[in-house]
C-alpha cells in the first residue's frame, strides 16, 4: 500500500545546501582554519617547512596506528587492542634486538618482519574469535589488551630497553631523514598509499566495505565475514605494532609501558574524524588522514603559541565534538 | 454475578452497542490513498477477524485506531461514545491494546517485570517491593487463566505464551478492545491450537477482539465475523453462519484483481538446470522439484509454509538437514551463499534495504560486487580495473533500465524499483544460470513492476532457471509457468495453466481442496 | 524452577556460615600470632601501587632483598596503578595478621585509613617516597624541594641567570610538585631568566615531552636550557634537541638518576646533571627502621632522608657500576 515515494534524488533545490556541504567539508575547512589562526598567531614559525615536517613527524606513530584500525573498522569492528599492540611491537623490536646483538640493516629488518607478523597473528586470533564465536569485538580486543600487555610486563620484568642496547640500523628508521624528510613521514606515507590502495582500489578492500556496510547482503553476495574479519584484524594489529617499532626507534627506547595508551584513544578520534569528511559516515583513509592532521595541527599550534596543555584536550575534544554532530546531522537526514 | 448476566442479556438480544465501531476512515498518503471511507464494527465478547490482501489496507486501519496514524478522516466510537485519537497514548486511554506481531515484550525481563511495564514498581523503604510486584503479575495471568511462573525470563517462553503474556497485559489495563495484528506468524499448530482455546475463553467472559491474519484456516476456525479489505475499502462483512471459504477468497481477490496479463508462452526449454530431492531443513520438508532452462517456477504459501524457506536452502543461506540439490547434473554441498554462486545460483532477498542494498555506496558499487573478480586487473593483488568496472556498471543497468543520473549516484537516492533493478542486475555478470527470486517487486510502484515482470520474462527468454515467491499472491499468474504450492512445509499442489490462479493458491496455501 | 529458588535461598545460609568461620578463624590466629611472635619469623607485607615503575621496583627489590636476608617472610602486592586495591591490599595484610607493612612510593595520603588502621592493630607502617602523614613510623626518601633547588641552582649557575629555560614537569604527583617549588624558588632569584613552563600529558608522558620539546625549540630559538621534573623525561627532550641540532646550545638538567640518565650525561649528550637518589639505600633503609620497630625502637624524626648526589659528566660512574652516594657531592661548585 504505502509504496514509498522515491526520495528525490538530491533535487538542486532553491538555494546552496549548508548542512550538506558542511557535514562533508566541515572538518577539513576547521583544519585549514585552525592552519590559518596559527599562522597568524606566530607567522614566523608554524607556518615553516621545518615545523610542517615536525608536525607530520608527531603525528606519524598516531597515523600509523590510526591507519590501521580504520582497516578492521571499514569491517565494521572496532579494536581496543591496539594500544597493547603498539606497546607490543616497540617492546618486542627493541628486545629482540638486544638479545640478538647484532647491528646491521638486515639484522633489523629480519626483527621487524618477524614482530609484524606476530602482531599479525595476534590479531588474527582475534579475527577468529570474534567471526567465528560471535564475540563482541569490543570486549573480545580489550581482553586480548589484558593479554598481551601481561605477556610484555611479564616477559620484561617492567624493565625499560634502554638506548645503548638498542642497534644504531634500528634508530634510523625513527631518526634518519631521507631528502630532509623524516622518515617516520616516509613511512606513514608510504603506508597511506598502501592502504588506500587496499581498501579503495582492490577487491578485498570493496568486499570489506561491502560487508562494514551490510554483512547481510555481503553475505548474500557469497562474501565470508570470517575471512576479511581475519585481514582486518590482522592488518589493524599489525599497523599498531609498526607504530610502536617507530616511536621505540624514534626515543631510542623499548618501554614495557605507557606506549600505547595515548595513542589508542587518539586514533579513534582519528578514525571517527575521519568518518565525517568527504564521505559521511564511511571509514576511509583520506578521512583519517585528516582527522590525524587535525590532532597534530591543534597540539602543535596550541604549544607553539604558548596555549596551556589543557587547552589541548579541551580544543580536541570539541572538534571531535562538533565532527559526530556534523556526521550525524547527515545520518539523520539520510534516514 | 449480576454483571456477567447482564452481559449475557445483551450478547443474546444482539441490541448492544458495539465496543469497537470505526466509521468513514480514510488516510491519504501524498500520491494515494490508503484507506477509503473503511467502516468496521466489533461487538462485545467477539472475535472479529480483519482479511485482506498485503497492500489492501489493514495495517494502516489498525494503525490509524491505535494512533500510530493520524487518519485523514473518520470517526472511532467506544462503547458508543466517539474518541479523539491522536496518537498511541490516546487509544490507551480510549481502551485499545495492540499485540503485535513482534510481541511487544522485553525478553531479557520477568514475565512479572514485563507485565508491570510503563508503570512505576511498587516501593517499600524505597527499595522495590517485589513481593507485591509478582502478587500482582500473578493475578493478572490468572484472570486470563495463564499458568506461567512470574519469575521467569520472557526469552525463555513458547510462543503461543509470549502471545498470552501480551493479551494478559492487555486484559489487565481494562481494554475494551484487543487488536492482535498476525500473532500466529511464529506459532507452531498446536501453540495455535492453545492460543484459540485460551481466546474463545476470554470472548465468552465478555473481552472482544480484533484479529488480523492471513491465514484464511484460522479465520475460519476462531472468527465470529470477519471484515475484508480490498484496495483500501471494504469489501464485505461475513457472519459465521454465511462464512464461505469461496466467497471469502473472492472478496479478499476481487474480480478484477490482475495487474497485468497473465502468462501465456513459456520460454521451457529441454535441459534440466537444477534438480531437488527430498530438501529439508528450516520449515521445509521433503521438496522435490525440478526447474529447466528458461522456465519460471513459483513457490507459493503462507509465511512459514517453507516457500520462502526452501528458496533460503537451495541458496545455502539456511542449512538443509536432508535432501539433494543438483545443478546441472552435479551434486551440490552448500555451506554457505558463496558455495551457491560458484554454482551459478543468484538471490534476490526479500528485504531489499535490509539484505541486499549496500547503504550509502554508489550503483557502480552495488551492481558489480558479486562479479568483481572478473574485472581485476590481475589474480594476485586483486587490483580492480576501473575502467572495465565503470563498463561492465554502465552496461547491465542500461540493460536493466535503471532509470538514474549516473552510476557514481548513491544507491540511496534511487527510487525502490530501480534499486531493484540494480540489485537483480548484480547477478546478470556472475554467470549465473538459476535465479532465486524472493518478492522481488516489493514496495515498488506499479510502473517499476511490470518493467521487472519483463527483466524476468528477459531472463527466461536467455535461459536462465527462476524460481520467483511472492507476498502478493496475485504475482504468480502474471509471473509463473508452474506454481508450487506449500503448506506445512510440503508442497501440497501444483497449479499451471488455466489453474492457476490466485483464489486456487489461496486455497491451497489454507490447506484446502480445490 | 524449583532447584532454582531452593539455591537462591540456600546461599545466604552459606554464606552466613561462611562468614562465621572466617571471623573465628581470624580470631584464632590472631590470637596465636600474639603468643607466637617471638619464635616466628617476621612476616612483611609489601605494597607498591606501581611496582612496575623501574626506580620503584628498585627500592622494591632492595627492600624484598634485605627482609630475605634476615629470615623474615615476605609477600608482595603490585597494585598496577589501582590506588584502591593496593589500600584493599594493605588493610588484608594487617588483617591476615602480618607484623609490618612497607608502602613503596604509592601516596601516603591516599592511605591514611590503611595507616590509622595500623596505628590501631600495632603494626609498623614504614614507606619510600610516599609523603609525611600522621600515624606512620617513617618515611624514607629525600627532601624532593630541596632537591629541586639544587638541580635548579646547578641549572640557573650554567647559564649565568640569564636566558630562556623550559620546564617540563607534571605537577600532579607530591613528589613532582614539591620539586616544582624548589625549582620555583631558586628561579624567582634570577629576574633574567624567562621560564616557560609545560605540563606534560601522563599517560604518554614520553612521546609528549617529545613533541612539547619539539614545537618549543621550533617555536623559540632562544631557549637554553630544560629542566625536567623527572628522568623518564630527560631522554625524549635530548633526543628533540638533539634533532633540532642545537645540541651545543641546549642542555637539560633532570632528577631521579635513573640508569639510562645516569648512561646520557656520561656520553655527552645534552642531559648534563641530575640528582640521583640513592634508591636501593631506600629500600634497605626502610626494612632497618621496620625491624628497629618491631623491637620498640622508633627513629628520631618522621622523615628519614637520605642525601641525594648530583652526577654530572665529570662525577658520573663508569658504565656498569653504581653511584656512591657515601662520597658524592652535593653541588658542583663544593
Amino acid at each position: 500500500m504505502s509504496s514509498t515515494p522515491a526520495p528525490s534524488p538530491a533535487a538542486p533545490g532553491p538555494g546552496f545546501d549548508w548542512i550538506g556541504f558542511l557535514s562533508r567539508w566541515g572538518t577539513i575547512i576547521s583544519l585549514c582554519v585552525l592552519i590559518v589562526v596559527f599562522s597568524l598567531g606566530r607567522p614566523e614559525v608554524f607556518m615553516t617547512l621545518r615545523n610542517m615536517f615536525n608536525i607530520l613527524n608527531q603525528v606519524s606513530i598516531l597515523g600509523m596506528i590510526a591507519l590501521g584500525l580504520t582497516v578492521c573498522m571499514v569491517v565494521g569492528l572496532f579494536d581496543l587492542s591496539i594500544g597493547a599492540m603498539a606497546t607490543f611491537g616497540g617492546y618486542f623490536a627493541a628486545r629482540f634486538l638486544m638479545e640478538l646483538g647484532m647491528d646491521g640493516m638486515g639484522a633489523v629488518a629480519l626483527v621487524i618482519i618477524l614482530v609484524l607478523f606476530l602482531a599479525a597473528i595476534i590479531g588474527m586470533i582475534n579475527g577468529a574469535l570474534i567471526s567465528y564465536l560471535g564475540i563482541s569485538a569490543i570486549v573480545e580486543t580489550l581482553a586480548m589488551s589484558f593479554i598481551v600487555t601481561g605477556l610484555i610486563l611479564g616477559v620484561s620484568g617492567g624493565r625499560t630497553v634502554y638506548a645503548s642496547d638498542i642497534p644504531d640500523a634500528f634508530k634510523i628508521i625513527g631518526q634518519g631523514k631521507i631528502g630532509g624528510v623524516p622518515n617516520p613521514v616516509l613511512i606513514l606515507t608510504g603506508l597511506a598509499v598502501v592502504l588506500l590502495v587496499f581498501l579503495e582500489h582492490t577487491q578485498t578492500g570493496r568486499n570489506m566495505y561491502a560487508l562494514g556496510g551490510n554483512r547481510e547482503a555481503a553475505r548474500l553476495s557469497g562474501i565470508s565475514f570470517q575471512r576479511y574479519a581475519l585481514i582486518g584484524m590482522a592488518i589493524a594489529a599489525a599497523c599498531a605494532a609498526l607504530g610502536g617499532i617507530v616511536a621505540g626507534a624514534n626515543l631510542a627506547a623499548g618501554r614495557p609501558q605507557g606506549v600505547g595508551e595515548t595513542y589508542l584513544l587518539n586514533a579513534f578520534v582519528a578514525v571517527f574524524i575521519g568518518a565525517s569528511t568527504i564521505k559521511p559516515g564511511k571509514f576511509h583513509v583520506l578521512g583519517t588522514a585528516v582527522g590525524v592532521l587535525l590532532i597534530g595541527v591543534i597540539n602543535n599550534g596550541l604549544s607553539v603559541m604558548g596555549v596551556p596543555t589543557f587547552w589541548q584536550y579541551i580544543v580536541q575534544g570539541t572538534i571531535l565534538i562538533l565532527a559526530l554532530i556534523s556526521a550525524n546531522v547527515n545520518a539523520i537526514r539520510r534516514a | 454475578m449480576p454483571d456477567a448476566l447482564a452481559r449475557l442479556n445483551e450478547l443474546e438480544t444482539g441490541a448492544a452497542v458495539p465496543v469497537l465501531d470505526v466509521r468513514g476512515m480514510r488516510k491519504a498518503f501524498p500520491g494515494t490513498l490508503a484507506l477509503d471511507d473503511v467502516s468496521l464494527s466489533v461487538r462485545r465478547g467477539e472475535i472479529h477477524a480483519l482479511l485482506g490482501e498485503n497492500g489492501a489496507g489493514k495495517s494502516t486501519l489498525i494503525k490509524c485506531i491505535c494512533g500510530a496514524y493520524a487518519a485523514t478522516a473518520g470517526e472511532v466510537f467506544i462503547d458508543g461514545e466517539a474518541v479523539r485519537i491522536a496518537d498511541p497514548h490516546d487509544a490507551t486511554e480510549a481502551g485499545i491494546a495492540v499485540v503485535h506481531q513482534h510481541l511487544n515484550l522485553i525478553p531479557t525481563l520477568s514475565v512479572a517485570e514485563n507485565l508491570w511495564l510503563g508503570e512505576s514498581l511498587p516501593r517499600r523503604f524505597g527499595l522495590i517491593d517485589w513481593g507485591r510486584v509478582h502478587a500482582r503479575a500473578r493475578d493478572i495471568l490468572a484472570r486470563v487463566g495463564v499458568d506461567i511462573s512470574t519469575r521467569v525470563h520472557v526469552d525463555e517462553l513458547r510462543p503461543d505464551q509470549l502471545a498470552m503474556i501480551s493479551i494478559a497485559k492487555a486484559v489487565s489495563s481494562d481494554a475494551r478492545i484487543i487488536i492482535l495484528d498476525e500473532p500466529t506468524t511464529a506459532l507452531l499448530p498446536h501453540e495455535v491450537d492453545r492460543l484459540f482455546d485460551q481466546m474463545r475463553r476470554l470472548a465468552a467472559e465478555g473481552h472482544s477482539f480484533l484479529y488480523v491474519s492471513h491465514r484464511l484456516a484460522e479465520v475460519f476456525a476462531i472468527a465470529d465475523r470477519a471484515t475484508v479489505l480490498r484496495d483500501g475499502r471494504n469489501a464485505g462483512v461475513f457472519e459465521r453462519e454465511t462464512m464461505d471459504r469461496a466467497r471469502v477468497v473472492e472478496a479478499i481477490v476481487g474480480r478484477s484483481g490482475a495487474l497485468a496479463d497473465r502468462r501465456t508462452a513459456s520460454h521451457a526449454r529441454d535441459e534440466v538446470l537444477m534438480e531437488v530431492g527430498g530438501l529439508t531443513g528450516d520449515r521445509a520438508d521433503g521438496v522435490d522439484f525440478m526447474l529447466r532452462s528458461g522456465e519460471i517456477i513459483g513457490v507459493a504459501g503462507l509465511p512459514g509454509s517453507g516457500a520462502d524457506e526452501t528458496l533460503n536452502l537451495l541458496f545455502g543461506r539456511s542449512p538443509a538437514s536432508g535432501g539433494t540439490i543438483a545443478v546441472a547434473g552435479r551434486r551440490l554441498k552448500l555451506r554457505g551463499p558463496a558455495d551457491a554462486i560458484g554454482a551459478g545460483i543468484a538471490f534476490v532477498p526479500k528485504d531489499r534495504l535490509a539484505e541486499a542494498v549496500f547503504h550509502a555506496e554508489s550503483i557502480r558499487a552495488n551492481v558489480t560486487l558479486p562479479s568483481l573478480s572478473r574485472l581485476l586487473r590481475e589474480p594476485v593483488l586483486r587490483l580492480i580495473h576501473h575502467r572495465r568496472e565503470r563498463a561492465a556498471a554502465r552496461e547491465t543497468t542500461a540493460r536493466m533500465q535503471v532509470r538514474m543520473p549516473g552510476i557514481e549516484t548513491a544507491i540511496d537516492d534511487l527510487s525502490g524499483g530501480n534499486q531493484q533493478k540494480v540489485v537483480l542486475g548484480r547477478w546478470l555478470s556472475t554467470g549465473a544460470r538459476i535465479f532465486l527470486l524472493n518478492s522481488p517487486t516489493a514496495a515498488v510502484d506499479v510502473g517499476a513492476k511490470s518493467e521487472i515482470y519483463g527483466l524476468i520474462d528477459d531472463l527466461a527468454r536467455s535461459g536462465k532457471g527462476i524460481v520467483f515467491a511472492s507476498t502478493e499472491l496475485e504475482e504468480y499468474p502474471v509471473v509463473c509457468d508452474r506454481v508450487f504450492v506449500f503448506s506445512q512445509g510440503s508442497i501440497v499442489g501444483e497449479l499451471a495453466g488455466a489453474a492457476l490462479t490466485e483464489a486456487n493458491i489461496m486455497t491451497l496455501a489454507a490447506g484446502g481442496e480445490l | 524452577m524449583t532447584d532454582k529458588s531452593t539455591a537462591r535461598t540456600g546461599r545466604p545460609v552459606t554464606m552466613a556460615r561462611a562468614a562465621a568461620m572466617l571471623a573465628s578463624t581470624a580470631l584464632v590466629s590472631g590470637l596465636l600470632v600474639c603468643a607466637a611472635a617471638a619464635q616466628n619469623p617476621v612476616k612483611l607485607g609489601v605494597v607498591s601501587v606501581n611496582y612496575n615503575s623501574p626506580s620503584i621496583q628498585q627500592q622494591t627489590d632492595a627492600a624484598i632483598d634485605l627482609a630475605k636476608e634476615k629470615g623474615w617472610d615476605v609477600e608482595l602486592f603490585d597494585g598496577q596503578g589501582d590506588q584502591v586495591a593496593t589500600n584493599n591490599a594493605a588493610m588484608a595484610f594487617i588483617d591476615r595478621g602480618f607484623d609490618a607493612i612497607l608502602n613503596t612510593a604509592s601516596a601516603n595520603p591516599q592511605m591514611t585509613a590503611v595507616i590509622d588502621y595500623a596505628a590501631e592493630k600495632n603494626v609498623p607502617f614504614v614507606s619510600t617516597f610516599s609523603g609525611l602523614v600522621p600515624n606512620i613510623v617513617a618515611d624514607i626518601g629525600s627532601n624532593n624541594t630541596a632537591d629541586g633547588v639544587i638541580s635548579a641552582t646547578e641549572l640557573a649557575g650554567r647559564i649565568e641567570g640569564r636566558g630562556h629555560v623550559v620546564k617540563l614537569n607534571w605537577t600532579v604527583l607530591p613528589a613532582l610538585v614539591e620539586r616544582d617549588r624548589g625549582f620555583h624558588a631558586v628561579m624567582a632569584g634570577f629576574p633574567e631568566i624567562e621560564v616557560t613552563e609545560i605540563e606534560v600529558k601522563v599517560p604518554g608522558q614520553v612521546d609528549d615531552a617529545y613533541a612539547q620539546m619539539n614545537n618549543l625549540l621550533l617555536a623559540n630559538p632562544d631557549i637554553s636550557a630544560v629542566w625536567t621534573g623527572w628522568d623518564e623525561l630527560s631522554a625524549p627532550a635530548a633526543r628533540a634537541i638533539e634533532q633540532a641540532g642545537m645540541q651545543d646550545k641546549v642542555f637539560i638538567a633532570s632528577m631521579d638518576g635513573i640508569a639510562q640518565t645516569v648512561d646520557l650525561i656520561r656520553s655527552g649528550s645534552p642531559v648534563e646533571l641530575t640528582v640521583a637518589y640513592d634508591v636501593d639505600r631506600m629500600g634497605t633503609t626502610a626494612v632497618e627502621v621496620i625491624e628497629d620497630a618491631l623491637e620498640g625502637t622508633l627513629p628520631v624524626s618522621k622523615i628519614v632522608t637520605l642525601k641525594p648526589c648530583l652526577i654530572t659528566e665529570d662525577t658520573a660512574p663508569p658504565k656498569g657500576e653504581g653511584i656512591d652516594f657515601a662520597n658524592c657531592k652535593l653541588f658542583s661548585g663544593e
